[in-house]
């Protein structure tokens, strides 16, 4: 008879949290762009995923969890208003950066903030995590078709919002079936 | 500024602060939840239990009436010539305490069930019937609800039923006092044919059919010669320990009795009732007034 202790299961879930943490709340706050609501969604997913721990531990857990952290996310968007939170400081400082990578940074978030969840979600999954189309699809619980559109729209989106180059990755995706 | 998209979308999500140890923070989300799971568990099981316990009280008060006891009121069951049973009218029981047979010191005598001693309170009109009016039976037909009521006339009268019905008035609120009782006579009782509102409109599928036996009697017989039989409680009060009182609404229209006889506990002829007057003040008067007629109905 084998026995699995739950202190085995336990010490393996907390390491897997410490390695994918960053990389998770990363994800998180790209779809938030919030650092409080990431954090909170972060901990979420991982709480979720304890509660599977013991199915998914052996097969593949990170693509587990970036599901969690995409659907809870969605799900939570079409749940309820998230409206304007109260902060110590103004998010969005457009002045007093000291160099331009700041003003960069600021200027993407913005953009991204103009975008739907859902082309938010394409956008950075298919760009940041080099994801493929059906992959993301699937992590979004929608076809392949609309993650093309959600990436398209969104890309376009950037484009007017930023002075980005982005005609190069452009080309690239009406390679990969995606028009401009 | 970086041209590359990928890049710019690493750079964005760098600078973030860090729990010292994500793995604790997640730990006691992990706690929470299952609190809060342990909660809605026992909230959903005890809102189960609950639920069980409103729906088998009902449950098991109906398979207790349907055993050992017999109904009481005015439940009615309609069989057919080839002795199938089923139900034919909403007849229901008014109320009833647990009939003993005994004599209470203080009280009235106490019958066996079928017993009610339910009071009709309804006012103005409780007050016209007194000193106390009881339930015999209560239903509905389409019209309106419609109750059985008893009592003694002030002990001018052996007793007396009249009816308490709603605005539809499908009835016509019979008044029908049995206080005469010859030599052998075992049921005396009325019968009135229900209309859909008042007497003037058309007749209704609903025949009421109500009466006295002697206290002998747990239930009545009413053929029909249609060839329909149907059973009626005979339900003792407080109003007399001499006299049970039955009423049932047949679903029928335009009855024509063939016979209605008492039936005792074991199911046989009761006996007649005696030390009542053998030429009473039996009346059949609209609404609450009693004139006096010679009886008309069969024996």
């Amino acid at each position: 008879m084998t026995t699995d202790p739950g202190g085995a299961a336990d010490e393996g879930f907390d390491a897997f949290v410490r390695a994918r943490w960053t990389s998770t709340a990363r994800l998180a706050y790209a779809l938030t762009l919030d650092h409080q609501q990431a954090e909170d969604l972060a901990q979420e997913a991982f709480t979720k995923l304890w509660f599977r721990w013991r199915k998914v531990r052996d097969e593949h857990p990170e693509a587990y969890l970036r599901r969690i952290v995409t659907t809870t996310f969605l799900t939570g968007r079409r749940r309820r208003w998230i409206g304007e939170r109260p902060t110590a400081q103004p998010p969005d400082l457009a002045t007093g950066s000291g160099t331009g990578r700041v003003d960069d940074r600021l200027a993407l978030r913005q953009a991204m903030a103009r975008l739907t969840p859902r082309q938010r979600a394409a956008v950075y999954l298919r760009f940041s995590e080099d994801l493929s189309e059906k992959t993301v699809a699937e992590l979004m619980g929608c076809s392949v078709g609309s993650v093309k559109s959600h990436t398209s729209r969104g890309l376009g989106a950037l484009r007017v919002s930023l002075d980005l180059d982005l005609h190069g990755q452009l080309a690239d995706l009406t390679g990969k079936g995606i028009r401009r | 500024m970086t041209d590359d998209l990928k890049t710019r979308l690493t750079e964005l999500t760098d600078a973030r602060p860090e729990p010292a140890d994500p793995a604790a923070t997640v730990r006691l989300g992990i706690q929470r939840r299952r609190h809060r799971r342990r909660s809605t568990g026992a909230v959903l099981v005890t809102a189960a239990a609950t639920a069980g316990v409103l729906v088998a009280g009902p449950a098991l008060g109906t398979f207790r009436a349907g055993g050992t006891e017999p109904p009481v009121g005015g439940n009615t069951t309609g069989t057919t010539d080839t002795g199938t049973t089923a139900p034919v009218t909403t007849a229901t029981t008014a109320t009833s305490t647990a009939g003993r047979a005994a004599t209470s010191e203080s009280g009235p005598r106490v019958l066996p069930p079928p017993w009610s001693d339910k009071v009709f309170t309804k006012m103005p009109d409780a007050n016209a019937y007194g000193p106390k009016a009881y339930y015999i039976a209560e239903g509905r037909i389409p019209a309106e609800q419609w109750s059985v009521l008893v009592y003694s006339d002030y002990g001018l009268s052996a007793g007396c039923l009249v009816t308490d019905e709603g605005p539809a008035n499908s009835f016509g609120r019979p008044l029908s006092c049995f206080d005469e009782w010859p030599k052998g006579r075992r049921i005396d009782y009325q019968v009135v044919q229900g209309h859909s509102r008042e007497k003037s409109a058309v007749k209704a599928d609903a025949t009421m059919v109500l009466g006295a036996v002697s206290v002998a009697a747990r239930r009545v017989e009413i053929r029909t010669k249609a060839g329909r039989t149907y059973y009626a409680d005979a339900v003792g009060t407080p109003v007399s320990d001499k006299l049970r009182f039955f009423a049932a609404v047949l679903p029928v229209k335009d009855v024509r009795i063939a016979s209605i006889k008492p039936l005792d506990a074991a199911g046989r002829l009761a006996a007649p009732p005696t030390g009542l007057p053998e030429k009473g003040g039996r009346c059949v008067v609209q609404p609450n007034s009693c004139v006096h007629l010679s009886s008309s109905t069969p024996k």
